[in-house]
């Protein structure tokens, strides 16, 4: 299971308009990161308090994801099981339609 | 023989090793590869190249058995009987070598639609096309730039043998792409032919109804089909259009409050020219009586470039926006009754469904690639929209092709 996330995250570190990937459980436990760099940290902090306010209705009541777009970054929060999400947080020069499309895909049941 | 490997790597180095080490456990020795590579790979395409032809494809996404990705790439490796020419040169010096090229039972074309070197290159057609007032002069230096897709597929129809057109052009275009590369080399402005002498089961679709049995019937369907605006009367040439009911393009999108694209020029330059456009004119062939789609954008320019020979069509279309009725249902009934193989499917789909189109995709236990609207020769039972010239399938929007690989290992 563990290398199975490990694989997802993987997916993100080598793209450079990617500032962080994490995967939580229902329950807001990191299972598995990665940030592309310390300047990343606060926003990752921020992330982790919406994921406490959203991942119950994410997970309990069928959204299928939330957005949230800053004026440069975006962060995408998708669950990809019926108990994890994934946060993937993005730069201006990332394609949101592409990030929606291959977070999608990593979901499995 | 065939057989599919993919990596979901960014960096070109690992995502190749990842591919050449899955070629590992290959059950035969391949003799070609085809390598589909998205956006973050394709600077580094020089890096895929196997000891045996590589062809390297720049692709928007590409689909895995229950999975579209945009990340990464998708490799096809086979053990076939096949012969491989790189064609350049003018239009009409392609056609000829077309016409002369041996095919066989199924041929498969790739080139870049829209392909300029360099901003050095093309400041002196620039400037052409802003001093002359001549359309016929404006069709000719579009036609260094342009191989359209219906004119590439003639050879091929005449002798009726089956061609899928891979005719590339990407959502990001820039100087000096697409980058297709043949052996670690860039192709630059050509076409790659490959024939095969195998034949496949190959089709087409392009979600829309049937076309009319004339002009007037062709029109009212499309009229239900797309957001229609109102006919134009258009003033054109081989690849230019001059006027849209007496006003240049960019005058007449303005007129409808359209204000998205400045200088195309500068566009290009900075990698800022995006390949996609909501507002369509929808051309109509005085051959067939269908229908393609030619995506409009307002950029500040006399004459506007054409991405088919135009003389097959009417001196009067349809201005529409684009939009597909029960977009995703026809989509998904469309990909249910596919049986495992390879899709050809359009990028225009990608940007309007966007990860809606991964649950389409979820019970498809084939491979594919999302590519710009493939064209089709050959011979179908279908009366469809997009055959603006007989037994050729062309549009700039919708069109998938599949094909089924009965050789592909499952």
């Amino acid at each position: 299971m563990r290398e199975k996330l490990l694989e997802i995250i993987e997916i993100f570190k080598t793209d450079e308009s990617i500032l962080f990937a994490v995967i939580f459980s229902i329950d807001g436990t990191v299972l598995a990161s990665h940030i592309k760099g310390r300047e990343w940290i606060s926003a990752l902090e921020w992330a982790e308090k919406q994921v406490e306010v959203v991942a119950r209705q994410v997970l309990e009541e069928n959204l299928n994801s939330v957005e949230f777009r800053f004026e440069r970054e975006g962060i995408l929060i998708k669950p990809i099981s019926r108990s994890m999400l994934l946060v993937v947080g993005i730069s201006d020069v990332a394609s949101l339609y592409k990030v929606r499309i291959d977070t999608e895909s990593l979901r499995y049941d | 023989m065939i057989e599919f490997a993919y990596s979901l790597k960014s960096d070109a180095k690992k995502a190749f090793d990842e591919i050449r080490s899955k070629s590992g456990n290959l059950y035969f020795k391949p003799n070609l590869a085809v390598v589909y590579l998205t956006e973050n790979l394709q600077k580094d395409a020089k890096v895929f190249k196997f000891d045996f032809n590589t062809l390297c494809i720049p692709v928007e996404g590409f689909i895995t058995p229950q999975r579209v990705w945009t990340r990464g790439c998708l490799c096809m490796f086979m053990d076939i009987d096949y012969s491989l020419n790189v064609l350049k040169g003018s239009i009409n010096e392609v056609v000829e070598q077309l016409r002369n090229a041996e095919k066989g039972e199924f041929n498969l074309l790739v080139y870049p639609l829209f392909y300029v070197e360099s901003y050095r290159s093309s400041i002196g057609k620039y400037l052409k096309l802003k001093l002359t007032s001549d359309i016929e002069t404006a069709s000719q230096i579009y036609g260094e730039m342009i191989y359209p897709m219906n004119t590439m597929l003639r050879p091929f129809r005449d002798e009726s043998k089956e061609a899928v057109s891979l005719n590339i052009f990407p959502l990001k275009l820039g100087f000096g792409k697409p980058q297709i590369f043949l052996n670690g080399e860039k192709l630059g402005r050509g076409v790659v032919h490959i024939s095969f002498s195998k034949r496949f089961d190959a089709s087409f679709t392009d979600y829309l109804p049937e076309r009319g049995r004339d002009l007037e019937e062709t029109k009212e369907i499309l009229k239900g089909e797309f957001h229609f605006v109102e006919e134009v009367e258009l003033k054109k040439s081989s690849l230019a259009i001059g006027e849209l009911n007496g006003q240049t393009v960019r005058d007449y999108l303005r007129k409808y409050r359209v204000k998205t694209r400045d200088n195309l020029e500068k566009d290009i330059e900075r990698g800022d020219f995006f390949g996609a456009t909501p507002y369509i004119l929808l051309l109509l062939s005085r051959e067939t009586c269908g229908s393609a789609a030619l995506g409009l954008m307002d950029y500040n320019l006399k004459f506007y470039p054409s991405l088919f020979d135009l003389n097959v069509f009417e001196d009067r279309g349809i201005f529409s926006g684009e939009i597909l009725k029960s977009g995703l249902e026809r989509i998904k009934s469309e990909i249910k009754n596919l049986k495992s193989g390879f899709v050809f499917f359009d990028q225009n789909l990608m940007l309007m469904f966007e990860e809606k189109l991964v649950r389409a995709f979820k019970d498809y236990s084939g491979y594919g690639i999302i590519t710009s609207f493939p064209s089709f020769s050959g011979s179908l039972n279908k009366r469809f929209m997009s055959e603006i010239e007989p037994n050729i399938f062309t549009n700039s929007t919708l069109s998938t092709v599949f094909v089924d690989l009965p050789d592909q290992r499952k």
